[in-house]
């Protein structure tokens, strides 16, 4: 009787292992389906989620932000996303943190690079408008990005002269002198990896003391991998190798 | 209180390896803020600070309030407590030394974990709230441990004493935002105004962790001696309600 038992469930197994194959068989190339930035919570929702914790809420949802187009290992394309959302979840991590550099980072250089400048960066120029514009920790170089994204990307020059003027009238002592004179260099026919380079390089040269050493560093590839050429690169002081030790 | 009671639930903690827990839950906790805050672009060392931070923190308090609730639940099912209660000492002095035992437990495990978020927050140039952010996690133990020990003798089941315990903390950490929307409500529907009138009430005898145990401090370390003030404070009035009911329920109980 207990031989009968025991063969029964020996098959029984072997129908269980069976099916689960099967089910592995329909699903192993099923791949994570991506379905754009979703639409941010509220903030009552965002800080609920972690026990109340803001600033740790910020923090999971800040690296879910710049993680959200890595769908099962595929790269979503900047143009293909919902850039209105990206523009509310970048104000309300703003709510939960508005100490921190990191989703303004995000707006300037990551979100700022989309392949459709014209319809999708006007979502991030306003949120880097409203962080530049805060008193304190150097945020006028994000309002000093919004610029340049307004002028060079969006080709929108009467919005560039009016976040220059914004620029230019918080401008205070230890802030660089071409903060004050922006509005004049927007007028220059330069072209915009140029104004980039010149942009970047300048707060390379006075804002380091600021910044942390991954900011920096990701600003040196940025300038020697995205704006240089392989040549211009080659010849730049600025990405030589001993570059970093100098 | 009894010395002999602290000293029998300290061991009893040694026993059922909280320590060995404990550290095993701190290297699990370094190793995967390292691995999720190593992928952020810049600020790498203020995820790592606030996740190892913020996630120690939550995984202590769970082993805390269940070695609190699984040891007093013991001493009744194995009737340990008929037989502690049958020698010279009072039923006071035996929830007093029990939450004491409690209490340096708590306190342990707080400083563990502000020697080990300290010492990464110091490394990486952001010791200034070090100090406040431990004794608002030190505070908050001590406040969970306490209600972990009221609820176990208030609920028989371990289940439902640990699912209370949960329920409180939550409750505790997200106060101050319910509050704000009683408060800031714009929108009205049948029944609130009881609904506020309840919540009011409730609040009375929540204690606000929100504003007791803040990681922002460990990254910007923007508190002062008022919130160590309003820290003692508030552990030190709640810890005293809490105490007061759980001794109301056992000198009432019968054996």
């Amino acid at each position: 009787m207990a031989r009968h038992q025991l063969t029964v469930l020996y098959i029984l197994l072997l129908v269980c292992v069976t099916l689960n194959i099967g089910m592995w068989m329909r699903t192993h190339q099923t791949k994570a389906h991506w379905t754009n930035v979703p639409k941010p919570p509220s903030e009552l929702n965002i800080t609920s989620s972690f026990f109340g914790d803001a600033t740790l809420a910020y923090r999971v949802w800040a690296l879910a932000l710049q993680n959200f187009g890595n769908a099962g290992g595929d790269y979503m394309p900047l143009k293909d996303y919902n850039y209105q959302y990206v523009g509310e979840w970048l104000n309300r991590l703003d709510d939960l943190d508005p100490q921190s550099n990191f989703a303004p980072f995000l707006a300037a250089y990551y979100f700022g690079a989309t392949q459709l400048p014209k319809e999708q960066i006007p979502h991030l120029v306003s949120y880097l408008e409203k962080v530049g514009m805060r008193p304190g920790a150097e945020k006028w170089r994000f309002l000093a990005h919004a610029v340049f994204l307004a002028r060079h990307k969006m080709q929108d020059m009467p919005e560039a002269l009016r976040l220059a003027q914004k620029l230019a009238s918080i401008y205070r002592p230890g802030m660089p002198a071409w903060t004050k004179q922006m509005q004049v260099l927007l007028t220059n026919e330069v072209g915009d990896k140029e104004a980039a380079y010149i942009l970047m390089k300048s707060i390379l040269a006075t804002e380091t003391a600021h910044m942390q050493s991954q900011e920096i560093n990701f600003m040196v590839d940025y300038i020697c991998t995205k704006i240089l050429t392989p040549q211009q690169a080659a010849a730049d002081s600025l990405c030589t190798p001993d570059a970093g030790k100098k | 209180m009894s010395s002999a009671v602290i000293k029998y639930i300290l061991t009893a903690a040694l026993r059922d390896k909280l320590l060995l827990s404990v550290v095993a839950v701190v290297a699990l906790g370094i190793c995967l803020s390292l691995f999720l805050a190593s992928s952020a672009v810049i600020e790498q060392d203020q995820f790592t600070i606030v996740y190892l931070g913020s996630s120690l923190r939550i995984l202590g308090l769970i082993g805390l309030i269940l070695f609190a609730i699984f040891f007093i639940r013991r001493l009744f099912d194995a009737r340990d407590i008929e037989y502690l209660l049958s020698r010279p000492i009072s039923r006071v002095s035996l929830l007093l030394s029990t939450a004491t035992a409690f209490t340096i437990l708590a306190v342990g495990a707080a400083l563990m974990l502000g020697m080990i978020v300290g010492g990464i927050a110091a490394s990486s140039g952001h010791a200034t709230g070090v100090g406040l952010w431990f004794t608002g996690v030190a505070a908050e133990y001590i406040v969970m441990v306490n209600v972990a020990l009221f609820f176990a003798f208030v609920l028989s089941s371990p289940v439902t004493a640990g699912m209370a315990t949960l329920g409180f903390y939550i409750l505790a950490r997200m106060i101050g935002q319910l509050m704000g929307i009683i408060q800031n409500s714009e929108t009205h529907f049948p029944g609130q105004e009881i609904l506020n009138q309840v919540m009011n009430m409730v609040a009375m005898v929540i204690p606000r962790l929100d504003l007791m145990t803040q990681t922002s401090w460990l990254i910007y370390g923007d508190g002062g001696v008022q919130d160590y003030v309003f820290i003692l404070l508030q552990t030190g009035v709640f810890l005293g309600l809490v105490l007061t009911a759980a001794l109301i329920d056992l000198v009432r109980r019968q054996f």
